[in-house]
C-alpha cells in the first residue's frame, strides 16, 4: 500500500532532564493506514505518538523534525483518542455539547449546525437514539458507550490522523474489538490514517498494515505488519511473540530475561544486548544502526 | 476430603438497587486456579472485593480455610487478611506517590512486624521483573505496568494462600505478562496457592486457569474447563 504521506518524523529525540527517552526514531504515516507504534511500557511510543500532536509535555526537550507540524491543527486535521474514556469527557456537560464545542472550536458554524453533526458523530458510532443521548451526560452512559462517545469526538471533524493510545487496554475481549472495528469503520469511510499505539500483538496482527517496534527510545524494526508478525528479524520483536499465550496448552511461556533498561541507566552498545539470546561482543559495544528494508537496528539481524 | 480453601456460598452484593452480585456460589482449591470472565459490569470484581471482605457483602458465605468470614469483626479478619492477598488492575490507585517503591513492596511485611532485608525486596523485584534499581523510586518515575509489578510483589510479600486477582495482568506488556504468568504459576504449583483470577483476556484464561466461571448479570451463567489440561507435573 503505497500511497501519500501525511506526517513525517526524522530523528525525533525526546529528552527530560538531560535523559533521553525517545532516542532518534523515523518514520512516515500514510494516508488510510493503520499505523502501528509497538513496544514495552517505557519504550516510548506513547512519547512519539504524543510528538505527532505536539502535546509533549512542556519540560520535554525535543529535537528532530515532526513534519508538517500538526500541533494546531489539533482536533482539525490530528485527533487523539484517549486511551481513558471517563476521564476524557466532562462530568458536568451533556455528552451532544461536549461534542458540539468540539466542532465549534475549529468551524465557525452556528450552534444549531454544530448539534446537528454532534448528533450524526454519535449516530456514525453506533449509539442508538442518539438525538436523546446527545442530551444525557457520560455518568449515564455506560463504559462502552462513553469509549464510542470519545471515538466520535476525535473523529467529528474529520481528522486526516487518528492517534489511537492503547484505545482498548481497559476493555474487554469483545468491546475492545467493537473499537478496533469503529477505529477501521472511521477510517475507510474518511481516509483517515490510525495511529495505533499499543502492546496488544493480538489487536496489530488483526488491525495494523504496518508496524515500528520500539524498544528502549529506538525503533528495532518496522515493516508491513503481517511480516514482521510472521517473520521478525530483530530478536527482541521474536522474543516479544514468543511471550503471547497461545490456544494450545503450554506449561510455561516464553519470557525474555531481565527488564528493560531505565532510560538514565542504558547498558552500552544494543540497549537489547543484555536480555538477547543472540547477543555477541559487538552487541555490548556498538549500538546498531537499522538496515536493510525492515529497518533492522541489529548486528546478526541477518540470522533470524 | 478437606475443605477446600475458598467455599462461597450464595453471594449477593447490592449497590443500592442494582444487585451487582446475584447468588453466586463456587469452590476453590488450593493449588488451583479458577478464572472469572465476562463483560465489564458483570459484577466480577464486586465478587471479588466481597470474598476479601473489602465490601461486606449483603448476605451468602465465604469460608476461607475453614473459617467463615462475614460473620467475623474487623479485628478478627486482621490475621487472616495477610493470607487472601489482593491485586487489582490499577496500582497506581494502591501505592502511595511519596513512598518508594522498596517501602511499598517492604509495607505488608512491616504490617506484619518484619523487618524485610534489602535484598529480600531486591528479590521481590526481581521476580516481577523489575531491575531492583526501581527500589529506588517513586511510583510517578514508573510506567503503568512496572506499577502493577509493583503491586504483585506486594501482594506476595505477606505469604498468602490465596490471591484474588483482578485483572492483574491486563495492563502488562507481553514480555511482563508471559513471566508474571510463569511466576504466578510456579506459586501456585510449590505453595499450593489458589487464585481466584479475574481476567477479559480469553488467550490469558486459556492459558493459565484449571476453570473458568462466566459471569453475566451478576450470575454464573457457565462453568466450562478452558481446555484438557496437558499432561505435566502438578
Amino acid at each position: 500500500m503505497e500511497s501519500e504521506t501525511l506526517i513525517s518524523v526524522r530523528d525525533l529525540r525526546i529528552a527530560f532532564a538531560g535523559v533521553e527517552a525517545v532516542r532518534g526514531v523515523s518514520f512516515d504515516v500514510r494516508a488510510r493506514e493503520v499505523f502501528a507504534l509497538v513496544g514495552e511500557s517505557g519504550a516510548g511510543k506513547s512519547l512519539t505518538a504524543r510528538a505527532l500532536l505536539g502535546m509533549l509535555p512542556r519540560e520535554a526537550s525535543v529535537t528532530g523534525t515532526v513534519h508538517p507540524d500538526l500541533s494546531d491543527a489539533r482536533g482539525r486535521r490530528i485527533a487523539l483518542v484517549p486511551q481513558d474514556a471517563l476521564s476524557a469527557l466532562s462530568p458536568v456537560h451533556p455528552v451532544g455539547d461536549q461534542l458540539a464545542a468540539a466542532v465549534r472550536s475549529v468551524a465557525r458554524v452556528s450552534r444549531k449546525e454544530a448539534r446537528a453533526r454532534a448528533v450524526t458523530a454519535l449516530d456514525r458510532v453506533g449509539i442508538a437514539d442518539a438525538s436523546r443521548r446527545a442530551r444525557a451526560y457520560p455518568h449515564e452512559y455506560s463504559g462502552g458507550m462513553r469509549q464510542r462517545a470519545v471515538v466520535a469526538m476525535a473523529t467529528i471533524n474529520e481528522p486526516d490522523i487518528l492517534v489511537a493510545d492503547e484505545p482498548t487496554t481497559a476493555l474487554d475481549t469483545d468491546r475492545r474489538e467493537q473499537v478496533l472495528q469503529l477505529l477501521a469503520e472511521q477510517r475507510e469511510s474518511h481516509g483517515t490514517a490510525l495511529v495505533l499505539v499499543t502492546h496488544d500483538m493480538d489487536a496489530v496482527r488483526r488491525h495494523a498494515h504496518r508496524v515500528l517496534v520500539m524498544y528502549a527510545g529506538r525503533a528495532v524494526e518496522t515493516g508491513p505488519a503481517r511480516d514482521v508478525l510472521a517473520r521478525p528479524r530483530a530478536p527482541y520483536t521474536a522474543g516479544l511473540l514468543a511471550c503471547l499465550p497461545q490456544h494450545t496448552r503450554v506449561r510455561r511461556l516464553a519470557t525474555l530475561p531481565g527488564a528493560p533498561p531505565p532510560p538514565d541507566a542504558l547498558p552500552p552498545g544494543c540497549a537489547f544486548a543484555p536480555r538477547c539470546p543472540l547477543a555477541t561482543d559487538v552487541c555490548h559495544h556498538e549500538e546498531p544502526q537499522p538496515t536493510g528494508e525492515r529497518a533492522v537496528a541489529c548486528h546478526h539481524g541477518e540470522k533470524l | 476430603m478437606s475443605a477446600p480453601l475458598l467455599d462461597v456460598r450464595d453471594l449477593v452484593v447490592r449497590h443500592g438497587t442494582t444487585t451487582a452480585v446475584d447468588h453466586v456460589s463456587f469452590t476453590l482449591e488450593a493449588g488451583e486456579t479458577l478464572a472469572l470472565d465476562g463483560p465489564s459490569g458483570c459484577g466480577k470484581s464486586s465478587t471479588a472485593l466481597a470474598i476479601l471482605q473489602l465490601r461486606r457483602p449483603d448476605s451468602g458465605e465465604v469460608h476461607f480455610e475453614g473459617r467463615e468470614l462475614t460473620s467475623l469483626s474487623e479485628r478478627e479478619l486482621r490475621p487472616i487478611r495477610p493470607r487472601m492477598q489482593p491485586v487489582f488492575q490499577d496500582p497506581y490507585g494502591s501505592l502511595s506517590p511519596r513512598h518508594r517503591i522498596r517501602d511499598a513492596v517492604a509495607e505488608p511485611l512491616r504490617v506484619q512486624g518484619h523487618r524485610p532485608t534489602p535484598a529480600q525486596i531486591a528479590e521481590l523485584l526481581d521476580r516481577v521483573g523489575l531491575d531492583p534499581s526501581y527500589g529506588d523510586r517513586r511510583p510517578h518515575e514508573l510506567s503503568g505496568g512496572q506499577c502493577q509489578r509493583v503491586g504483585i510483589a506486594r501482594a506476595l510479600a505477606s505469604g498468602p494462600r490465596l490471591l484474588v486477582l483482578d485483572e492483574p495482568v491486563s495492563a502488562l506488556d507481553p514480555s511482563v505478562r508471559a513471566g508474571v504468568l510463569n511466576l504466578l504459576a510456579d506459586l501456585r504449583d510449590e505453595l499450593g496457592l489458589g487464585y481466584l483470577f479475574i481476567c477479559h483476556d480469553r488467550a490469558v484464561v486459556r492459558h493459565f486457569a484449571d476453570r473458568v466461571l462466566e459471569m453475566r448479570d451478576g450470575r454464573i451463567s457457565s462453568g466450562r474447563n478452558p481446555r484438557p489440561r496437558a499432561a505435566g507435573p502438578r
